[in-house]
C-alpha cells in the first residue's frame, strides 16, 4: 500500500514550485486512478520480459520474483456454487487459472472457439485434464459479465484471478478558514494506492507527467520522465 | 520427499493395492513433466497441459506395444459358434491357446487358408440381389438356438441349489438362474420375477436388442409374434404345508399360495426361508398364514429406437438413471412400436416406418410384469411369468440401394460354415499306406511345418471382431494373451517404474518435435535420448535374470534336446 496523501504531498511540492501549478484535488485522483492503472498493466508485460531472461534463485533479487510479489496482492479467488460458473465480481481483471479438487487439479484454458478440437478420445477433458474456457455477455445496460465455463463439468471449482486496484482517492474537507481543501483520512470513500510500497516513486512520477501536460509545465513533465526512464534503466538493465 | 507414504497395514489389508508400487499412474507423469520440463529456464517454456497428456497417451500406447509387458488376457469355454468376440481393448494377441485338463496352455496357430467374407446375396440366376423386404435383422427367428447377434439385459442368478419345477423345497431355477431370456424352441422367451430391493416391491422389464443399419434405407416394415399372459388373482387355499423356520429360528408355515396353471406360470414352494435373500426372511409378516400372490399381466413391446435397450432390468424406483429400468415405458422406443398385452399373442405388423434421418437404429423387444402390492415371502422368489417373441422382422419397404448379404446371420458366409464343419486337416492322420501310395510306404515328403500340430487353429475376422477357431476346439477353455494401447480409464493408465524415464523422454521428444524452429540438431539429440530409455526400459522389462539364464544354458550340454 502506498499513501495516497504522501504521494499528493510531493506531487504538490514539485509541481508547485512557482505557486503556478496547483493540482487540484479532483485532478489528482483522476491522474493517480490513471497512473495506478498503467503500473499496474505494465506488470503483466514486464514478467512476460522478464520470464524470457535469466533468472536468479533469490526471490529478493530476481525481477519474476520480485513482480510476481507485486501482484500477489491482487490475487483473489472465488468459490463456485455446485457446477454452476461463478458470477465473476466487477473488479475482475484477469483470470490466473481454474482448479478443483482442493486446488490439485488445474484446469487449461483455451478459446472458446477451440473446445470444438477437443473432442477426440486422446484430447478430451477429463477429470484429470480439465479445461476452461471464459464467456462474455452483455447486460440490458450495456455492462460486461465475465463468466467461466469448466468441462468436464464438476461439482465445485476456484477461479483464481487478479482483481482490478481499487480507484485511489484523496479525500479532504474544505476547509472556512484556509480556504483550501484538507486531507481527511477517516472519509467512507478514501482509498490509498493498493500498490506495492516499492511503486511509490513510479506513481509520483507518473503523476507528475500527467499533471505537467495538464497545466502546461513540460519542465515538470520532463523531469519526471527523465526520472521515469532512469529507473526504467536501472531495473531492467 | 519420500516417495511411499502409504499405510503399509492398510496395504497389507487391501488386496485392491497389491502390487500397485510398481507403477506409477499417468496422471502423475504429466503433473511431474509439466512442473520439471516446463516453465521458465526450462527445456520447453510452454506448453499446453492437453499437448502433454496427449503425447503422454500416445506414448504409452506406443510403449504399450512394444516395450510394456502383455498383462492381459481373456479365457472363454469356447461355444458351438466356435467365435470368440475380441476384447473391447483388443489392440494384438500375443497368443491364443487351449487349455487341457491339466491346465497346461497348448498353442493355437492362426491359419492363412481360410477367411470370412462378405459374402453377397445372389439370385438364382448368379446376379447381385437388390431385394425389397429383405430381413434387416440378424437371427430374427432364432433358429441358431441361441441369441446370436442379439444384446440382452442382465440375468440374475439364485444363491441357491436349482431344483424341478413343481417340486417341492426346491427352486424354480434352471440353471440357477431366475430373471433372464432364453432361446426355447427356436423362439425368445423372457422370464420375468419380482424385484424387491431396499424395502420397495417392484417388477421387472427385460430387453433384448439389436443394432440395424438403416443408412440408405427410407422405410422399414416390422412384424413380429408374441405371447403374453394375462393377469392370475392370488388363492389363499391352502394344498400342502411344510414347515421351516426363518432365519430367527421361529417356525413358520410355508405354503403352495397360488395355483400353476397353463403352463405359462410357475411358483414352487422352496422351504427356504427368504427364498433367494435369505438376510431378508425376517421381514415375511405372514407367518403361520398363506400368502395370496396375485400374478401380473405381461406386455410385450417389440419396436425400433434411436437408442439401445436398458441393461438394467429391475422396475425398482431407486435413484439415478438406471432405475426404474425404461424397458418397461413405452418411451423407450423413441420411433415407433407394436404392443400385446393381458393375454394377446399371434402376429402383429407396422408398416412404412420412416427411418430416413438415421444412419442406425435398435430393434428391441421389452417384457414387463409389473408385480405390484404383492406380499414379500419367500415364494416370491421362485415366482416368475413367461413371454415368448418369435420372427422379429426389420424389413426395407422398397428395394435396397446396397449389395445385400447372403446370410441373415449377418457376418456368417459359406465358407466359415464349411470350414467349422470340417475336421481340421490336421486332425487327419492319412498315412497314405494304400493301394495308391503303397510304393512312397513310410515316405512322408513336404509337410507344412505349421500344420504339424494337433492343438487347432484359428484366424482373426478383424472387420467383424471375431476370432474363429478350428472344430476341434469347440467346447474347450481357450485363453486369449493379448496387448492393448493402455489407454482405459484414468485409473487403469499407469506405466511400469521401470519405464518411467522412458515415458519422460518420449513425451519430451514428442512435445518438441511438434513445435516449429526447432533445429534438426536438437530434434535428433531428444530423439537419441528417447530411444536409449526406450531401449532401456526394454531391457528391464525383459525381465532376464541370470540364475535362470543359467539354469537354462545348463541344459545345454544335455545329449537329448526337443
Amino acid at each position: 500500500m502506498v499513501n495516497v496523501n504522501t504521494v499528493y504531498q510531493t506531487v504538490l511540492a514539485l509541481a508547485d514550485k512557482d505557486q503556478g501549478g496547483y493540482i487540484t484535488p479532483q485532478e489528482f485522483n483522476l491522474f493517480a486512478n490513471h497512473a495506478q492503472n498503467e503500473i499496474f498493466e505494465q506488470y503483466f508485460y514486464d514478467l512476460s520480459q522478464f520470464k524470457r531472461v535469466p533468472g536468479n534463485q533469490s526471490d529478493n533479487a530476481d525481477m519474476t520474483g520480485l513482480i510476481k510479489d507485486k501482484l500477489s496482492l491482487f490475487r483473489e479467488t472465488i468459490l463456485s456454487s455446485g457446477e454452476n460458473t461463478p458470477a465473476l465480481p466487477d473488479n475482475f481483471y484477469r483470470v490466473m487459472n481454474v482448479s478443483y479438487g482442493d486446488n490439485r487439479i488445474t484446469c487449461e484454458q483455451i478459446e472458446r472457439a477451440d473446445q470444438t478440437y477437443y473432442t477426440t478420445p486422446l484430447l478430451s477433458p477429463t477429470k484429470h485434464t480439465p479445461i476452461f474456457y471464459m464467456l462474455g455477455s452483455t447486460d440490458n445496460s450495456g455492462v460486461i459479465h465475465r463468466s467461466v465455463q469448466v468441462r468436464p463439468s464438476v461439482n465445485t471449482f476456484s477461479v483464481h484471478y487478479y482483481r482490478k486496484p481499487a480507484k485511489p482517492n484523496w479525500t479532504y474537507v474544505v476547509s472556512q478558514s484556509a480556504k483550501k481543501p484538507l486531507y481527511n483520512a477517516t472519509a467512507s470513500d478514501h482509498q490509498h494506492f493498493e500498490l506495492h510500497p516499492s511503486e511509490e516513486k513510479n506513481l509520483v512520477h507518473k503523476i507528475l507527467q500527467l499533471a505537467g501536460v495538464s497545466t502546461k509545465d513540460f519542465n515538470t513533465a520532463q523531469f519526471a520522465n527523465a526520472e521515469e526512464v532512469k529507473s526504467i534503466q536501472q531495473e531492467k538493465s | 520427499m519420500a516417495y511411499d507414504t502409504s499405510n503399509q497395514k492398510e496395504y497389507y489389508q487391501d488386496p485392491s493395492k497389491y502390487g500397485s508400487y510398481q507403477f506409477v499412474s499417468l496422471y502423475d507423469i504429466i503433473e511431474s513433466f509439466m512442473a520439471i520440463y516446463v516453465g521458465e529456464e526450462k527445456i520447453i517454456g510452454k506448453a499446453s497441459r492437453l499437448d502433454v497428456a496427449f503425447f503422454a497417451q500416445r506414448a504409452l500406447a506406443e510403449m504399450s506395444f512394444d516395450t510394456f509387458k502383455s498383462i492381459k488376457s481373456q479365457q472363454i469355454t469356447l461355444p458351438n459358434t466356435q467365435i470368440m468376440t475380441l476384447p473391447h481393448d483388443y489392440v494384438n494377441y500375443t497368443k491364443i491357446s487351449s487349455v487341457d485338463a491339466s491346465g497346461v496352455k497348448h498353442p493355437l496357430y492362426p491359419t492363412r487358408h481360410t477367411s470370412n467374407p462378405f459374402q453377397i446375396r445372389q439370385a438364382e440366376d448368379g446376379s447381385y440381389d437388390f431385394p425389397s423386404n429383405s430381413d434387416l435383422v440378424a437371427n430374427s427367428d432364432f433358429a441358431s438356438g441361441a441369441l446370436h447377434k442379439w444384446s440382452d439385459s442382465y440375468e440374475y442368478r439364485v444363491h441357491g441349489s436349482a431344483g424341478s419345477p413343481n417340486t417341492p423345497l426346491s427352486l424354480s431355477t434352471p440353471g440357477e438362474k431366475f430373471m433372464y431370456s432364453q432361446v426355447v424352441d427356436n423362439a425368445l422367451e423372457h422370464v420375468l420375477t419380482p424385484s424387491y430391493l431396499q424395502g420397495f416391491e417392484a417388477g421387472s422389464a427385460r430387453a433384448t436388442w439389436q443394432k440395424i443399419d438403416t443408412t440408405n434405407i427410407d422405410y422399414i416394415d416390422i412384424e413380429a409374434q408374441a405371447i403374453t399372459t394375462a393377469a392370475l388373482a392370488g388363492t389363499t387355499n391352502v394344498n400342502a404345508a411344510t414347515t421351516a423356520n426363518d432365519s430367527a429360528g421361529n417356525v413358520m408355515s410355508s405354503v403352495n399360495n397360488f395355483t400353476v396353471s397353463n403352463g405359462n406360470y410357475y411358483a414352487a414352494d422352496s422351504g427356504n426361508s427368504g427364498g433367494i435373500w435369505p438376510q431378508l426372511s425376517a421381514i415375511i409378516g405372514n407367518e403361520g398364514t398363506s400368502n395370496a400372490l396375485d400374478i401380473p399381466l405381461t406386455t410385450v413391446r417389440v419396436g425400433v429406437s434411436t437408442n439401445p435397450g436398458q441393461i438394467e432390468a429391475l422396475l425398482w424406483p431407486g435413484p439415478g438413471s438406471l432405475y426404474p429400468s425404461q424397458n418397461g415405458s413405452p418411451s423407450i422406443f423413441d420411433i415407433d412400436y407394436i404392443e400385446w398385452t393381458a393375454g394377446e399373442e399371434g402376429f402383429k405388423n407396422l408398416y412404412g416406418v420412416d427411418v430416413r434421418q438415421y444412419d442406425f437404429i435398435y430393434i428391441i423387444v421389452t417384457s414387463t410384469a409389473e408385480w405390484d402390492n404383492t406380499p414379500w415371502g419367500e415364494d416370491k422368489a421362485s415366482a416368475f411369468v413367461k413371454t415368448r417373441i418369435d420372427d422379429i422382422t426389420v424389413k426395407n419397404s422398397y428395394a435396397s440401394n446396397e449389395i445385400q448379404e447372403r446370410s441373415t446371420l449377418a457376418g456368417t458366409s459359406s465358407t466359415w460354415e464349411k470350414y467349422k464343419s470340417q475336421q481340421p486337416v490336421e486332425l487327419r492322420n492319412e498315412d497314405y499306406e494304400d493301394d495308391v501310395f503303397f510304393h512312397q510306404a513310410g515316405e512322408r515328403y513336404g509337410i507344412e511345418p505349421s500344420h504339424a500340430q494337433v492343438n487347432g487353429s484359428f484366424y482373426i475376422d478383424e472387420l467383424r471382431g471375431n476370432i474363429h477357431f478350428s472344430s476341434n476346439i469347440s467346447g474347450k477353455d481357450v485363453i486369449l494373451d493379448y496387448i492393448s494401447d493402455s489407454l482405459g480409464t484414468e485409473e487403469e493408465m499407469k506405466v511400469p517404474k521401470l519405464a518411467e524415464d522412458a515415458v519422460y523422454k518420449h513425451i519430451l521428444h514428442d512435445v518438441i518435435s511438434a513445435r516449429r524452429n526447432i533445429s534438426v540438431g536438437q530434434q535428433m539429440y531428444y530423439k537419441r535420448q528417447k530411444f536409449a530409455a526406450v531401449r532401456k526400459a526394454k531391457l528391464r522389462l525383459s525381465n532376464l535374470k541370470i540364475e535362470e539364464l543359467t539354469q537354462i544354458l545348463r541344459g545345454k550340454s544335455k545329449h537329448i534336446k526337443h
